[in-house]
């Protein structure tokens, strides 16, 4: 609406009746000459600016610090712009309140037209916009720190957006952002612009609690806390001296919670005066507060993501393994950087389906192929080992486990992980070659214990070799000699020779270092072969040793020497156990016998003792463990041995306590068909 | 002295050491008797026979060493010749103190075990005939009245007849005739004689108060 009447007229109006209503509308109203300068203003000018109407009527204005330094010019310009175009127009200025605050305003103009048209005078408008122009400037700058958050911005740079937010919202506040430590129980210093950093050095490692400045407080309650004033308020005193020496009076602090509720740091604002926050600075705080929940949350997540990314390919690049996927209709091949490991490309390349495919070794491609097609037509999963042949010819032993499945296109695809085990397979090679080293080494010291009984039954023979010579001899020298006497001798001589060759034998396969080979052997022939080996030990200590062999005993497969390794320990370990018992309790008696079940014949071997006894609670779980000994001088290396031999025989070994004294330790084997 | 043979004891639980022994001790006309254990041995009972004991260390059950302290004990001392497969020095040692005549390691000479076995007997015959003597010696002191022992150690420590009769309250003849008769049977030829035959029975009493070799 264009008021058109006589400017004299107006001017009148505006005197009396008119006035009072201008008196009494929201904002400040104003009436300038055709000239520019002004002539009437409104009764809230004198409240908001604080200034007597002389001080801006006319042109004086121009002279004061009515409107911001850096919009006056810009005023009086556009000012002189709508007078020249004698129309209505608008622009936006700081006017400075009484308090010395400069608020936003918007300013409308409007020229008063007389009859022909032309402008005597001009009415104005100014109205404060300042909150709805500090609302979108906080919307603008939220907008701006989501776009940084989702743009993936360092954390740092968004929070220090945040606090600039806030403090340039908030006019003379200052605002720091503390963020929980990953041991949850204090708060690690974050952000801050304005607030010093020989303060915020301080407060870095706030720690949480009921009574822990504002921010601590703040996280302990999971609410907002406010300290009214630093100096007097209880809460303040942990930071109290700090505080005030920064010229620091009030604090106020809210927790920052992450969408499932966790704690995840604190928002802080300071004060130079005591004061609480007004509902403004309070609704800023609360969005400053979401902003950066949602931008540390966010960098979280990446984190965890990024870590967990980094932790699969670490755990990859260790394991030597390489995920894939293979589209088999469209031929569509992902990998992880691993295979590129595997199968010797550079990290980072992108080998084709068929370059990969190149390196498995020619005499496994057949096989694989089989593997993949079984697997595709019967949607199983696969498990091969295959050989790759790299640049250089070195071959390496692939470990492929996978499946086949339909993807989310529909399609049949294969997705599967490969293990380098050229290493770990070495390793157990070596493993076993060590466990082989170790058998034949626990077997020569066995044997070294046994030396002194073994040269005892070397001895015997001899003895009585030289004893039947001399004999033999004597009846020679006779007159006249005795030749049955002689021939008597001799033949005894025969035997003792041949009995010494015999002991020899046994100690020299016992040494031998031969593979084990497996092949028919009978049980009993095993035990007599071990028995006289260990019994003169076992009559060192006044142990008897009975044997009680089954007549009829089916025939197993193994490798005798093991075997009789295994007899060996169990008779050397009943001796153990039974040599300080009293006299009738020094015994070990031998079994075999066949157990038939369903499943087959089973060969037994039993050593029964007398003994010592097991320790149920303590000894039976241990029992074949390797190293594991209850004796002075044993390394603890036979049973576990003995029961690797078994178990690489198919068999079994066991132990358990006899109903009156002692343990009996047995073995058992398929019978060979 | 006993007119019986010596016999050479073989313990040993391998038989064909025990065997192999007992041939070559009987090439050179020995007379042996073989037994596998310790306790074999002992249940045979063979203390009064005159020998040696030929003896292995290690047997089952009762081991050498016990069988030679159990002899001791027992006062059935038996000249010992040791022999093992296995020997060691403090188990040779043991056997030595406790009189063993030799330790002989499998495999020996011959010619050390036969010299061993030798002065095994040797030993045995010296001690036998000793043992025999005091037994004698003991047989014709408990002949003796209870007078005529009192008489002897009245002579035995030196006293005059004259000095024992008035010991006695009896006449000087009395002790004279009593004398006689001690020196009669105790077979003694002269007082120092007798004096000799008084030390050696109190030494023998000393050492074994109660029971003796027959």
């Amino acid at each position: 609406m264009r008021p058109v009447v006589p400017a004299k007229e107006a001017r009148l109006q505006a005197g009396g009746e008119l006035r009072g209503i201008l008196d009494e509308l929201p904002g400040l109203v104003w009436g300038a000459r055709q000239d520019g300068s002004l002539e009437l203003l409104s009764r809230r000018w004198g409240e908001y600016t604080g200034k007597a109407d002389a001080a801006l009527l006319g042109w004086a204005w121009t002279e004061t610090d009515l409107f911001h330094l850096d919009d006056r010019a810009r005023v009086i310009e556009t000012w002189a712009a709508f007078r020249a175009s004698g129309k209505e127009g608008r622009m936006e200025a700081r006017l400075r309140r009484a308090d010395g605050v400069y608020r936003w305003f918007q300013i409308q103009a409007g020229p008063v037209l007389d009859d022909h048209g032309d402008v005597v005078a001009w009415w104005g408008l100014n109205t404060d916009i300042d909150d709805q122009k500090q609302a979108q400037a906080q919307a603008r700058g939220e907008q701006h720190l989501l776009e940084m958050v989702t743009r993936g911005e360092p954390t740092s740079a968004i929070l220090e957006g945040v606090v600039h937010l806030v403090e340039r919202g908030s006019g003379g506040l200052r605002a720091s952002i503390l963020l929980l430590d990953e041991n949850g129980r204090t708060l690690r210093h974050a952000a801050a612009l304005t607030l010093p950093r020989s303060y915020t050095e301080v407060i870095d490692g706030a720690p949480i609690g009921p009574e822990a400045f504002s921010c601590g407080t703040a996280v302990w309650r999971r609410e907002l806390v406010v300290i009214a004033d630093i100096e007097t308020d209880p809460l303040g005193a942990l930071f109290r001296a700090n505080a005030l020496a920064h010229g620091l009076r009030a604090c106020w602090s809210l927790p920052m919670l992450s969408s499932d509720g966790r704690v995840l740091g604190a928002f802080g604002i300071y004060a130079t005066e005591p004061r609480t926050p007004s509902k403004p600075d309070l609704e800023l705080l609360e969005r400053c507060c979401r902003v950066t929940s949602i931008a540390i949350e966010r960098s979280q997540s990446e984190d965890a993501l990024r870590r967990s990314e980094a932790y699969r390919a670490e755990a990859e690049r260790l394991s030597r393994t390489g995920t894939f996927s293979v589209d088999l209709r469209r031929r569509e091949f992902a990998m992880s950087d691993g295979i590129c490991e595997i199968v010797g490309f550079p990290s980072k390349s992108r080998p084709t389906l068929e370059q990969i495919l190149s390196r498995i070794h020619d005499d496994d491609r057949e096989r694989i192929a089989d593997v993949v097609r079984q697997a595709l037509r019967e949607g199983a999963n696969f498990d091969y080992e295959h050989r790759l042949v790299m640049e250089d010819g070195t071959v390496k032993l692939v470990r492929v486990v996978g499946r086949s499945r339909v993807n989310a296109a529909g399609q049949p695809e294969i997705v599967g992980a490969a293990t380098d085990i050229t290493a770990s397979r070495q390793a157990a090679d070596e493993l076993q070659r060590a466990q082989a080293a170790l058998t034949h080494v626990s077997r020569v010291t066995t044997l070294g214990e046994l030396a002194a009984s073994i040269a005892h039954e070397v001895n015997q023979p001899l003895a009585a070799i030289i004893a039947d010579a001399n004999a033999a001899m004597n009846w020679l020298a006779a007159d006249p000699p005795n030749l049955a006497r002689v021939r008597e001798s001799l033949t005894a001589i025969i035997g003792d020779g041949e009995r010494a060759g015999q002991v020899l034998l046994r100690i020299r396969s016992l040494l031998s270092r031969s593979p084990p080979r497996h092949r028919p052997c009978c049980l009993n022939d095993v035990v007599r072969k071990v028995v006289p080996l260990v019994a003169p030990e076992l009559a060192r200590h006044g142990l008897v040793v009975k044997q009680v062999l089954s007549p009829d005993l089916p025939q197993v497969s193994g490798d005798p020497v093991q075997l009789q390794q295994v007899v060996l320990n169990l008779m050397l370990n009943a001796a153990e156990a039974s040599k300080d018992m009293p006299l009738e309790r020094r015994r070990v008696v031998i079994r075999t016998f066949v157990e038939r079940r369903a499943s087959g014949a089973f060969v037994h071997v039993a050593v029964e003792d007398a003994g010592a006894g097991l320790d149920p609670a303590i000894d039976m779980a241990r029992l074949f463990d390797a190293f594991y000994t209850t004796k002075e001088n044993g390394l603890g290396m036979g049973l576990s041995i003995s029961r690797s031999i078994l178990e690489r025989h198919g068999g079994k070994l066991w132990a358990r306590p006899n109903e009156t004294f002692g343990t009996t330790f047995a073995f058992a084997l398929g019978a060979a068909s | 002295m006993s007119s019986r043979a010596p016999v050479v004891f073989i313990v040993d639980d391998d038989e064909s050491v025990r065997d192999g022994i007992g041939r070559l001790l009987g090439s050179i006309g020995l007379t042996v008797e073989a037994f596998p254990t310790a306790e074999a041995f002992l249940d045979a009972r063979r203390d009064d026979t005159p020998g040696c004991l030929v003896l292995d260390v290690r047997l089952p059950e009762l081991g050498g060493l016990e069988l030679q302290q159990r002899l001791l004990e027992a006062e059935v001392p038996r000249s010992i010749v040791f022999i093992t497969g296995h020997g060691d020095i403090p188990m040779s040692v043991r056997a030595m103190k406790a009189g063993a005549i030799e330790f002989l390691t499998k495999p020996f000479r011959a010619e050390e075990l036969i010299r061993a076995i030798r002065e095994a007997l040797a030993q045995d015959l010296v001690a036998r005939e000793e043992a025999e003597r005091l037994a004698g010696l003991r047989r014709r002191y408990e002949s003796l009245s209870a007078r005529e022992r009192e008489v002897m150690a009245g002579v035995v420590a030196g006293r005059l007849n004259k000095q024992i009769a008035a010991d006695f309250g009896t006449r000087e003849t009395t002790v004279k005739e009593q004398r006689a008769q001690v020196m009669q049977k105790m077979q003694a030829s002269s007082v120092a004689e007798l004096v000799r035959f008084a030390a050696q029975l109190s030494e023998d009493t000393r050492r074994s108060p109660s029971s003796r070799r027959g």
